[in-house]
């Protein structure tokens, strides 16, 4: 096909379109519906029991700040990427993966506070805990994907990698409230790795899916 | 681009036509004067196409444009670069006939290939005949015709399609 034909193809088919919002309001459109979203799914399953004691403890407080901030940041640049040229500096991309993995380093100090190393950490059942994260993250997940899609991120598997920590990063916070473990090694297993895990897992899962439809062959 | 958006067709063709030399003009400064410079401005302006509207018009359009031009060049330039190679590839493996060689379906195969070489452009024809026929190396071809060498491999390489569709369609003829 001619580049002449293509042109006049494309403008005889032109149809207005509602223009992307910005990645700040659609951070927080999602933020709207992913927090009550969670918080509905720990009213479903009950409050862990020692709550009350949990909230006034730095720890808990700690690793829910870390875990809020990894769920923002990560959100924030997965749609910053999704509109191309958008982001001019890696900086979005750096404080997601900075932020995840100051969670991690804030869970290892933990780990060593509490001494015993990981000993606790089966004191409650992991499979159960990691079921949980990726339960709460399920539909944060998929919202923030289909936002994604409506863009045109052009670097797919970070974007759906951020979307997978962000989406994830929402499942762990959830599930501090409902796992009445406090045990630093079992909140690093079954409730941090998973979302380092998973989130690798959902860069190389997801990307199709938040991939822009490639342009067919033309000529 | 603006104006696009709100769906007025001759300034999205204006702006495209305007857009098609800017592409070419970077294609052209990344890779020289490769033979696939077209499929970067058309797969471009149809990447512009389907993202016109995450174009924000309170932000520069240079950024937007250039990341999504950038996102096709590459990937189109990966793509030849693996015809390339798969002609390369090719070449190795596709060596002459060994003589001696001359039952009467090598003899049939051979008078199909040369009727559907004959029906190649010219271009493509002499290319084909010049590696597969005269035993030339894709440099020796490149320097005679006054191609670059990734001209050479991309246009052998469409000639081996069309001659696969010529033959396919020949078979089907004979079995008819």
């Amino acid at each position: 096909m001619k580049t002449e034909d293509l042109i006049a193809g494309l403008a005889r088919d032109l149809t207005p379109v509602r223009r992307l919002a910005s990645p700040w309001t659609r951070l927080l459109t999602w933020l709207a519906l992913a927090l009550p979203l969670l918080a509905a799914g720990v009213l479903v399953l009950g409050p862990r029991s020692n709550l009350a004691r949990a909230v006034v403890d730095w720890r808990f407080l700690a690793v829910g700040a870390v875990a809020v901030a990894t769920m923002v940041a990560a959100a924030a640049a997965a749609l910053v990427l999704s509109v191309p040229g958008r982001e001019v500096h890696a900086r979005w991309r750096g404080t997601g993966v900075a932020l995840t993995a100051l969670w991690g380093a804030l869970m290892l100090a933990l780990v060593g506070l509490q001494g015993g190393v990981l000993a606790g950490a089966m004191r409650w059942p992991l499979p159960l805990c990691i079921v949980k994260v990726i339960g709460f993250a399920a539909v944060p997940a998929v919202l923030l994907v289909a936002m994604l899609r409506r863009a045109a991120p052009l670097r797919p598997a970070w974007t759906a990698g951020l979307a997978a920590v962000a989406a994830l990063a929402g499942g762990a916070l959830a599930t501090q409230f409902v796992c009445p473990s406090n045990r630093a090694g079992h909140l690093l297993l079954a409730h941090y790795l998973p979302v380092v895990g998973f989130g690798l897992a959902g860069a190389l899962l997801l990307r199709a899916l938040v991939a822009p439809s490639r342009p067919s062959r033309v000529g | 681009m603006t104006r696009a958006q709100g769906g007025d067709a001759r300034a999205y063709a204006e702006l495209l036509v305007l857009l098609t030399g800017v592409i070419r003009q970077y294609a052209r400064g990344r890779a020289g004067d490769v033979p696939w410079i077209d499929d970067v401005v058309q797969e471009a302006l149809l990447a512009l196409h389907r993202a016109r509207h995450t174009y924000d018009p309170g932000r520069p359009f240079a950024p937007w444009f250039y990341a999504l031009t950038s996102n096709r060049f590459i990937d189109v330039f990966r793509r030849e670069r693996r015809v390339g190679q798969r002609e390369q590839g090719s070449d190795v493996l596709v060596g002459p006939t060994p003589s001696g060689v001359s039952d009467a379906r090598s003899s049939v195969d051979l008078e199909a290939v040369l009727r559907a070489l004959d029906a190649l452009p010219p271009k493509q024809r002499e290319v084909v005949r010049a590696l597969k026929l005269g035993d030339q190396s894709v440099r020796e071809v490149s320097a005679r015709l006054g191609m670059s060498e990734a001209a050479v491999k991309v246009t052998a390489h469409r000639g081996y399609r069309a001659l696969r569709r010529l033959l396919g369609r020949d078979r089907e003829h004979h079995e008819d």
